[in-house]
């Protein structure tokens, strides 16, 4: 027992150096300041959802991933079947302040973007063009994105 | 009395143990923030990218050199950020033979217009479709900017990175694989 407890102090030695090869490879389980920050494709940063019509009123909605932003004035909407489909003025929120070193205050949406259309048209479009842009905080931007959004008719 | 030492030795080794943990873990966490990827072997394409001019530039224009490929563009903010830092590694490694060549993502006229305020010193290109085969073509799987690609003279990719390089970083790797 005596043997074991003078050589304790080896192990406490020993434990520190340990630490950092441990660190490596483990987990860290809380958040650091700067935590690691998982580089996404684009897709899985911003992720557009089906485009809804109900009561006359269309709507859109995009996912935007944790630290990742889409910019407010880069999001449009157009109509592609029918291609002279009249959508109106978008309904759409003033989103967030966000003070950007180069291009100076800009509005940007975080978690989730909703688009609104009420149209004069009683029937839905069929598709939409989706064009959006964003960045991950810090670390990347993506350039503009264009998607086609088929238009689920909720009361058909 | 034996007891409360051996319980005082283990908490320690315990406390150590956690700290050397979070300490290595706090002082590494910048440099894991993007995809670095050192000594990858494959052979570079010798892609064609647009120049400002009309014109196209081959990458192999450069050979012989270490080249560091720089996709950015105007609209990007970080690659705004990183360009003054490569301003000053192409100056500072240019006749140790490293040639910093940027291929902006962008069109052509908003790179013309914003490049008097940038500074850049080193070549520009510009363009839509051929900047993003580019990309597609040295190893991007994001299509994030910024995007670099580190050629070493003998032809071989010897890091990608998606994001902005850290100042030591990237002189690190220019040390190491200048010819």
């Amino acid at each position: 027992m005596n043997r074991i407890l003078r050589r304790l102090p080896i192990l406490l030695i020993a434990s520190i150096g340990v630490a950092p090869q441990t660190a490596t490879t483990a987990a860290w389980p809380f958040s650091a300041p700067d935590a690691k920050q998982r580089l996404l494709a684009v897709d899985e940063a911003f992720q557009p959802r089906a485009a809804l019509w109900q009561g006359g009123h269309l709507s859109l909605e995009i996912g935007i991933a944790e630290h990742c932003y889409l910019y407010r004035d880069k999001l449009r909407v157009e109509p592609v079947d029918p291609a002279g489909y009249l959508l109106g003025a978008p309904s759409l929120a003033a989103g967030e302040t966000h003070e950007d070193e180069h291009f100076g205050k800009v509005a940007i949406f975080r978690n989730l973007v909703k688009i609104g259309f009420s149209p004069h048209a009683k029937q839905p479009p069929k598709q939409l063009r989706l064009i959006y842009q964003g960045c991950a905080e810090n670390l990347v931007c993506y350039p503009p994105q264009s998607r086609l959004i088929d238009v689920v008719d909720a009361n058909p | 009395m034996k007891r409360t030492y051996l319980f005082v030795v283990v908490a320690l080794c315990v406390i150590s143990g956690v700290a050397g943990f979070a300490a290595y873990r706090y002082a590494h966490s910048d440099s894991d923030k993007a995809d670095s990827i050192d000594g990858a072997s494959a052979l570079a394409p010798d892609i064609e990218l647009p120049d400002l001019g009309g014109g196209t530039r081959k990458l192999s224009e450069w050979q012989g050199k270490l080249v560091l490929v720089n996709f950015w563009a105007t609209w990007c903010a970080p690659c705004r950020h990183e360009i003054p830092m490569l301003r000053e590694v192409q100056a500072q490694y240019g006749a140790r033979g490293l040639q910093i060549v940027g291929p902006a993502m962008d069109d052509p006229q908003a790179v013309r217009e914003a490049l008097p305020g940038l500074g850049i010193n080193y070549p520009v290109m510009a363009g839509d479709a051929p900047i993003v085969a580019a990309m597609d073509s040295l190893g991007d799987t994001l299509g994030a900017l910024p995007f670099s690609v580190l050629i070493a003279a003998d032809g071989r990719i010897v890091a990608r990175k998606h994001g902005e390089f850290e100042r030591k970083e990237l002189q690190e790797l220019i040390e190491r694989h200048l010819p």
